[in-house]
C-alpha cells in the first residue's frame, strides 16, 4: 500500500496513469454514445428499406457487421484490435481506419499549426500593444476587435469570406480537389489560408485577452519595481522581466487551444472541404461506421493527452518553479 | 555629525499628491529631511503616515497616479525631481539602491538570483559577463549566503524569505550606491531572521560607505539601528533628532503615544487579575484540552510526511489567556486550526468541556462551533467585502438560526457598542473602515454567539501599535466582563507578555518551553526561547527608559 502510494506521488508515473485512465474513459464513452444513438449500420446503409428486410436477412447482416454479439464482447474485441494496431475497417468503403487516419491526421495537424501560428502572431503582439497603454484608444480598439472575433461565429465569417472571394474574383481554391502539402505546396497553402485565418482569428481572441491581462498584472508586481529600482531601462524591463513572466499563462491557453484544434475543426473542415480528422468523424457518425468513430476519437484523445504533456514541458521551460516540482 | 557638514540627501518641503477616484489626495505635506554620508536615518510612522511615499519619491518610483507637486529632492547637490527619466534611470541602482519590503515577491521568479544581481552591474556598465558573475558571487557571499558559487545559478523559489532578502540587499548594494533605501526590509521575516538580516545589511552598507534611509513602523528597531530618527504622522514630519534623544526624551505628544503603545518586555500586564483567583479556577474549569496531538502533512515530492504538530498538550481554562509563540512553520497555526476543529488531529485528543471534539456530530458539533470562535490575522481578508458590517456580524446568528431580523439588528447594535464602535457603522462596507475598525468588527462577529473561547491567530499582528494597544485593551476588558478564554497565537513576545497568563513556545511542531510569560521571557531556559528573546530589539527588551 505504501509502495503504491509513493508510486502515485511520483509525478511522471501519475501523469501516465492519469492519461491511461482518461483514454479508457474516452473509449467507453464513445462506444456507449454510439450504441445509445438510434439506428445502426444496417439502417444507415439501407435507409427506410431496412424495415423491409426479413428477420433472417437482418440476422445475417447483424452477424456480418458484428453487432449481434454482446456489447461487452464488441467493446473488448475492438479494444483488443486497437491495442494490436488494428483500428478496424470502414464497412462501406472497405478502407482501413488506420490508413484513413494516417491520411487525415497530417492535414488536420497542418491546419492546427497554421491556425495557432496565426493566433499567436495576432494575439501576443496585440495584447502587448493593448497593455502598453491600458485604457487608451489602442487598448479599447483592440479589445472591441477581440470581442468581435469571439462573438461572431467563425463559420459565418468563413462562409461569407469564401463566397465573396469566389463570386467577386472567381478565386476559390477550396473548390478544387484537395492537395496535400507534399503533392502541391502552392495549392495546398492557398487552400489552407482561409480556414487557418478563420480559426486563427477566433483563437487569437483568448490569446490576446490572456496576454493583455497578464502583462497588466505582471507590471504591478513587486519584482518589476525592484528591477526599475536597480536602473533597468524600459526595453530590457519589458523583454526580460515582464514578457517572460507574462507568457506563462499564454503557453497554457495556447496548448489547450492546440489540443482542441487537433480534434479537428469539424465545421471549418466541412465548409472548406478539407479532408481532415474532423470530417472523418463526422462521416463516420452519419454512416454509423462504429469502428471509424471509435478509433478516430481515441486517436484524437491520445493526441490531446500528448499535447497536454508537451504543454507541460514547455511550461517547465518558461517557469522555473514548475520545473522544481 | 557636525552641523556644517553637507548632506548627501536633502529633501526640502516635499509635497506628493495621488489622483484617486475621490479626487486628489495629498500624501506628503512639506516634508524635509537630511541624510548625511555614511549615516543611517530611520523614518518611523504608522501605516498611512507617508513614510513609504517619501521613500518612493526619492528614487521617483511613485505609483503611476502619484506626482511630486512641490519641493525638492537633492542627491549630493543634484536636483532629482525634474531630472529627465533617462538620467533618473542612470541614478537608480547606481547611486540609490533600494531594498523592498516583501522578499517573497521582490525577485523575478523566472530569472536566477545570480543573473538578477549581475544585471544591476550590467545595466550601469560596471561589469559584464564573467566579471559581473564573479562580482555577483562576491556580493552574495558578503550578504551572508553560504555556498554563493552554486547558489548563483538557483531561482528565487529555492531560497527562504531571509535568504531572498539577503539577495535583494546584495542586489541593491551591487553598484556601491551612496544611498540605500530600505523600506520595511524585515517586517515580513521571522524575528530571529530579522536580526541577522539587519546586521548583515548594516555591515555591508558600512563597508561600502553607503548611507541608509531605513523606513520602519517599529520605533525600537529604529532606535537600535539608526543614528537619527524622523517620526512621521499624516504626511508630516512630527519630530526628528538623534535616536537616543527621541526615544529617551520625546518632545512631541504623538511620539510619546507611539512609545507608550509599543509593548516591551518590561511593560506591565494589561490584565491585572489576581494570580490567586486564576489558580483557583484552573482546577475547576478546563475548557479546551489538547492531549498529545500530532498532525502530519504529505508534501509533494517528499517521501517522509511533514510533522507539523508533534505531541502537543495544551489546556485553556475559562477566563484565561493561553498564548502560543513561535516562528512561521513552528506549527502554532495548525494547533489553532485543530482547536477550532478546522483540521482533525492524526493522533492525540482535542476535548472541549470534557467531551472529545472529533466525535462530535450534528447538534453537538453545532454547540461546539457556537462556543469556540476564531479571529484571524488579516482584517482586510476575513470580512466579506460585499457584506455590510451589520450583516457580517449577524451572520453567525443567522447560520445558527438565532432570533429574527429585528432582534438580530438589536444584538448587532449591542455588539458594536461592546467593541466600542458607533452603531451607525452597521450599514457601512468593510472598505470604508480602517484596519483597526475592521478587526473590531471581526471580534464583534466572534462574540455574536456568546462563545466561551475565542481563538486569535495573529489577530493584532497586522495593526499599527496605537491600534494594537486599543484592541489588546478591548480584549482584556471583554475577558473580564464575559469570562472569556483566549487561545492567542502570536510571534510577538512583547504582546504575548502583555495579555497572556500562560505561554507555550513552539519550535518545529513541538512545545519546547511553557509557563508564566513574565518568567519564561525574563529567564528563558530553552535555547530557542533564548534566541527569540534576544531577537527582540533592545529598547523593547528593557522598555523605553533603559
Amino acid at each position: 500500500m505504501t509502495a503504491l502510494l509513493s508510486l502515485w506521488r511520483n509525478t511522471f508515473v501519475r501523469r501516465v496513469l492519469e492519461a491511461a485512465l482518461t483514454l479508457v474513459g474516452v473509449s467507453v464513452l464513445t462506444f456507449a454514445v454510439l450504441r445509445v444513438l438510434p439506428g445502426d449500420q444496417i439502417t444507415a446503409s439501407y435507409g427506410i428499406e431496412a424495415g423491409a428486410l426479413s428477420p433472417d436477412q437482418l440476422a445475417s447482416l447483424r452477424a456480418y457487421y458484428g453487432i449481434d454479439r454482446p456489447l461487452v464482447a464488441q467493446y473488448f474485441s475492438w479494444l483488443g484490435g486497437v491495442l494490436t494496431g488494428n483500428l478496424g475497417v470502414a464497412t462501406q468503403s472497405q478502407q482501413d481506419v488506420l490508413d484513413m487516419t494516417l491520411r487525415a491526421l497530417p492535414i488536420t495537424m497542418e491546419l492546427a499549426v497554421l491556425s495557432i501560428v496565426v493566433a499567436l502572431l495576432l494575439g501576443v503582439p496585440g495584447g502587448l500593444l493593448a497593455a502598453s497603454r491600458a485604457g487608451a484608444l489602442r487598448d479599447n480598439g483592440s479589445q472591441l476587435l477581440s470581442l468581435l472575433a469571439l462573438s461572431v461565429p467563425t463559420f459565418l465569417v468563413a462562409t461569407a469570406l469564401s463566397s465573396w472571394l469566389a463570386n467577386r474574383f472567381g478565386y476559390n481554391p477550396n473548390g478544387e480537389e484537395f492537395a496535400t502539402l507534399l503533392r502541391d505546396p502552392a495549392l495546398n497553402l492557398q487552400q489552407m489560408a482561409l480556414p487557418a485565418l478563420t480559426l486563427g482569428v477566433s483563437i487569437a481572441a483568448p490569446v490576446f485577452q490572456t496576454t493583455r491581462a497578464s502583462v497588466l498584472a505582471i507590471r504591478d508586481e513587486d519584482y518589476i519595481r525592484t528591477a526599475r529600482a536597480k536602473g533597468v531601462p524600459p526595453r530590457r524591463l519589458q523583454a526580460r522581466h515582464v514578457l517572460r513572466n507574462a507568457l506563462i499563462p499564454v503557453v497554457t491557453i495556447s496548448g489547450l487551444q492546440f489540443g482542441f484544434l487537433l480534434g479537428g475543426a469539424v465545421v471549418i473542415e466541412q465548409i472548406f472541404s478539407i479532408p481532415g480528422i474532423g470530417r472523418q468523424v463526422l462521416l463516420g457518425m452519419t454512416q454509423k461506421e462504429y469502428a471509424v468513430v471509435q478509433s478516430t476519437v481515441l486517436v484524437i484523445a491520445v493526441l490531446f493527452v500528448l499535447v497536454n504533456l508537451l504543454t507541460d514541458v514547455v511550461y517547465r521551460l518558461v517557469d522555473p518553479q514548475a520545473r522544481a516540482q | 555629525m557636525s552641523e556644517g557638514e553637507k548632506s548627501l540627501l536633502e529633501v526640502r518641503d516635499l509635497a506628493v499628491t495621488f489622483e484617486t477616484s475621490r479626487g486628489p489626495v495629498e500624501a506628503l505635506h512639506g516634508v524635509s529631511i537630511d541624510v548625511r554620508r555614511g549615516e543611517t536615518v530611520a523614518v518611523v510612522g504608522e501605516s498611512g503616515s507617508g513614510k513609504s511615499t517619501l521613500a518612493a519619491s526619492v528614487n521617483r518610483l511613485l505609483a503611476s497616479n502619484g506626482t511630486i507637486t512641490a519641493g525638492s529632492v537633492r542627491l549630493d547637490g543634484t536636483e532629482l525631481t525634474d531630472l529627465p527619466e533617462r538620467a533618473m534611470i542612470a541614478v537608480r541602482g547606481s547611486r540609490i539602491g533600494m531594498v523592498p519590503q516583501d522578499p517573497m515577491t521582490g525577485l523575478n521568479p523566472t530569472m536566477t538570483v545570480g543573473a538578477q544581481i549581475a544585471e544591476a552591474l550590467e545595466v550601469h556598465g560596471l561589469a559584464s559577463g564573467q566579471a559581473a558573475r564573479t562580482r555577483a558571487v562576491e556580493l552574495l557571499a558578503a550578504a551572508g549566503i553560504a555556498d554563493a558559487d552554486s547558489r548563483f545559478r538557483q531561482y528565487p523559489h529555492e531560497f527562504s524569505g531571509g535568504m531572498r532578502q539577503r539577495v535583494l540587499i546584495a542586489m541593491a548594494l551591487a553598484c556601491r550606491p551612496e544611498l540605500l533605501i530600505a523600506d520595511e526590509p524585515t517586517s515580513a521575516l521571522d524575528v530571529t531572521v530579522q536580526r541577522l538580516v539587519l546586521d548583515q545589511m548594516a555591515a555591508l552598507a558600512d563597508e561600502l560607505g553607503s548611507a541608509v534611509l531605513l523606513i520602519t513602523h517599529d520605533l525600537a528597531l529604529a532606535a537600535e539601528r539608526a543614528d537619527r530618527i524622523v517620526v512621521m504622522h499624516s504626511g508630516r514630519v512630527v519630530e526628528e533628532g538623534p535616536s537616543r534623544r527621541v526615544i529617551d526624551a520625546p518632545q512631541e505628544d504623538y511620539t510619546k503615544r507611539l512609545l507608550a503603545a509599543a509593548p516591551s518586555l518590561a511593560t506591565p500586564m494589561v490584565s491585572a487579575e489576581p494570580v490567586a483567583a486564576q489558580r483557583d479556577r484552573k482546577s475547576t474549569a478546563v475548557l479546551l484540552s489538547l492531549g498529545g496531538v500530532t498532525k502530519r502533512y504529505h508534501v509533494r515530492g517528499r517521501r517522509e510526511p511533514l510533522v507539523a504538530v508533534d505531541d502537543v498538550s495544551i489546556e485553556v481554562c475559562r477566563g484565561r489567556t493561553v498564548a502560543i509563540v513561535g516562528e512561521s512553520g513552528s506549527g502554532k497555526s495548525t494547533t489553532a486550526r485543530m482547536a477550532l476543529r478546522l483540521e482533525d488531529a492524526d493522533s492525540g485528543s482535542v476535548s472541549f468541556e470534557g467531551t472529545d471534539v472529533s466525535r462530535r456530530r450534528g447538534r453537538s458539533l453545532q454547540g461546539f462551533r457556537r462556543s469556540v470562535q476564531p479571529v484571524f490575522q488579516n482584517p482586510y481578508a476575513s470580512l466579506d467585502p460585499r457584506y455590510t458590517v451589520g450583516r457580517s456580524i449577524a451572520e453567525p446568528l443567522r447560520v445558527h438560526g438565532i432570533g429574527d431580523e429585528a432582534t438580530r439588528r438589536h444584538t448587532v447594535e449591542g455588539l458594536l457598542a461592546k467593541v466600542a464602535l458607533s452603531t451607525d457603522l452597521a450599514d457601512r462596507l468593510p472598505h470604508e473602515l480602517s484596519g483597526g475598525q475592521r478587526q473590531r468588527v471581526a471580534i464583534a462577529r466572534a462574540l455574536a454567539l456568546e462563545p466561551d473561547l475565542v481563538v486569535l491567530d495573529e489577530a493584532v499582528s497586522a495593526l499599527d501599535v496605537l491600534v494594537q494597544q486599543q484592541i489588546l485593551e478591548l480584549m482584556v476588558t471583554l475577558q473580564r466582563e464575559l469570562d472569556l478564554a483566549y487561545l492567542f497565537i502570536s510571534h510577538d513576545l512583547a504582546v504575548v507578555r502583555l495579555v497572556a497568563h500562560e505561554v507555550h513556545v513552539m519550535q518545529h511542531g513541538r512545545v519546547v518551553e511553557s509557563g508564566d510569560p513574565r518568567e519564561v521571557f525574563a529567564d528563558p531556559q530553552h535555547e530557542y526561547t533564548k534566541r527569540l528573546v534576544a531577537a527582540v530589539p533592545r529598547a523593547r527588551r528593557a522598555g523605553p527608559q533603559a
